[in-house]
């Protein structure tokens, strides 16, 4: 159940990481569309790295002298853990709502209150986690395991902001491209 | 800070004030005016950006300026600039229309970037076929962006690189959004009254509304949102630059004394992360009245310099 919930949290955490990255790279003004691709595009890249991660714990895991009682730790540690990604996810979930559902004030109170400010300590807040999760472990397989993955997370989110920009430079080279002397 | 600091994107470039050419910007000219100013971490910024024959290169700074606009959209779509500004527009549109002044009416965005405001007015505005919206830069790569996208989605409206207060086809509102700020002093008595003698009906000009929490938030959001150094060093100096109500205002009447000028947000608050944004008002005295009326609700939240109509 645990690790249910840490993909869950890790395909909506894909899902944000998605729009954020591709937010600021398209001044359209009509593009639910984009979003909606972009909110895909960040999930369906946060799953295919939950199915990395899993395939690295199996291995990890097989080369273990103690497979089960290491996975058991990893539950636990998993389960600390989840609790701090629980309190982020609530918080943002009801600045969504609020922003999604609320007046004019209640969307810029959601967005000042927490929808920027999570955004920033996102990282930190995944630091805490680890640190909570991992106290008192000396575990080096589940110390591995639970860096990897939160590593992976976060880097998750600066490659899909990589790639929203580098598409948006793609696109403001083009008419620079153009307008160059020889261009046909 | 001081009065003296500046963007980095008012300094690094330059127009010729009667033809709106490109003129050539020295990077160490940049690099050392911030310095003496103690602005060290613009400095650093500008300092590593490529030179040819020590000028700025053009493309590079608008590639830059480009990007920043981008993500600063996104700040623009967070706040809702599109809808605030429509919002005022609407009802005032609504009164030029009852007073019987001859359409089209045009709305000109001032220093329109991107032209977030406009496009959004075109696309959601709903402000009807005798509108005209129009956004005005002196920034040629801005504005061929600007129309690009206005394009490529259909919209009914213009981008022009020009002074807006020199158009051929004068403005009937004009509008702004985070602009305002740029101008101190006489320059900024000079940029209001310049829109009374175009002569505009009335002008709506919003802004990062300054408080104890506007230099952490701002920093707090250019952070989380934005990538450029040049946005996010510029977006922290914009709050920290930003002008108290009283000082628009006064400065308003001043420049426009048969007018009519109001503040929309403009009242200092304890907690001030509802209302971020202030709007600048000016609207001709005759029309104030009928303006009042049509704003219905949004009308308690603006303080009228000289109470009442």
């Amino acid at each position: 159940m645990i690790a249910a919930w840490m993909v869950l949290f890790a395909v909506l955490d894909g899902a944000f990481a998605g729009f954020r990255g591709a937010a600021p790279c398209n001044a359209r003004i009509r593009k639910r569309r984009y979003y909606a691709r972009a909110l895909s595009f960040g999930a369906l890249a946060a799953f295919a790295l939950c199915l990395v991660l899993a395939a690295l714990t199996a291995i990890l895991l097989a080369a273990s002298p103690t497979p089960a009682a290491d996975y058991a730790t990893l539950v636990a540690v998993g389960g600390r853990m989840l609790s701090v990604f629980s309190v982020y996810a609530v918080c943002v979930a009801l600045a969504l709502l609020g922003y999604l559902l609320g007046g004019a004030d209640l969307r810029v109170l959601s967005t000042v209150s927490i929808l920027g400010p999570f955004t920033l300590i996102r990282p930190w807040m995944v630091l805490a986690a680890v640190v909570y999760g991992l106290r008192g472990q000396t575990n080096g397989t589940v110390i591995t395991l639970t860096l990897a993955s939160a590593g992976a997370v976060l880097l998750l989110g600066r490659g899909l902001g990589r790639f929203y920009e580098q598409r948006l430079q793609r696109e403001l080279d083009a008419p620079l491209a153009r307008a160059r002397p020889g261009h046909r | 800070m001081q009065e003296s600091w500046r963007e980095i994107s008012d300094l690094v470039v330059a127009y010729d004030p009667v033809t709106l050419a490109r003129q050539p910007v020295l990077r160490e000219q940049v690099v050392a005016r911030l310095r003496a100013q103690g602005q060290g971490r613009a400095a650093r910024i500008v300092a590593r950006w490529p030179v040819r024959d020590g000028r700025l290169i053009d493309e590079f700074v608008d590639g830059v300026l480009l990007r920043a606009h981008h993500q600063l959209q996104r700040l623009s779509e967070e706040f809702r600039q599109g809808e605030r500004t429509q919002r005022l527009l609407s009802p005032l549109l609504a009164v030029l229309r009852a007073a019987g002044v001859a359409p089209p009416y045009r709305v000109v965005d001032v220093g329109s970037g991107l032209g977030y405001v406009v496009r959004w007015l075109a696309a959601h505005g709903g402000l009807g076929p005798d509108v005209e919206l129009l956004g005005c830069d002196y920034n040629a790569t801005l504005v061929r962006r600007a129309r690009a996208l206005a394009e490529a989605e259909g919209l009914r409206c213009r981008f022009e690189v020009a002074n807006a207060f020199a158009l051929a086809e004068p403005a009937t509102v004009f509008v702004s959004t985070g602009v305002i700020h740029h101008f101190r002093g006489p320059e900024l008595h000079g940029f209001i009254e310049a829109q009374r003698r175009v002569p505009a009906r009335a002008f709506l000009h919003s802004d990062i509304k300054p408080s104890y929490l506007a230099p952490l938030g701002a920093w707090l959001f250019h952070q989380a949102r934005m990538r450029e150094p040049l946005a996010r060093h510029d977006g922290i100096l914009s709050a920290l630059r930003a002008h108290e109500a009283e000082i628009l205002s006064r400065t308003a009447s001043a420049a426009c004394p048969d007018w009519s000028i109001g503040m929309l947000d403009g009242a200092r608050s304890s907690v001030p992360v509802l209302r971020v944004m202030q709007t600048l008002i000016g609207v001709e005295h005759s029309l104030r009245a009928g303006f009042e009326r049509a704003l219905a609700g949004l009308g308690s939240r603006i303080t009228w310099r000289g109470g009442t109509a």
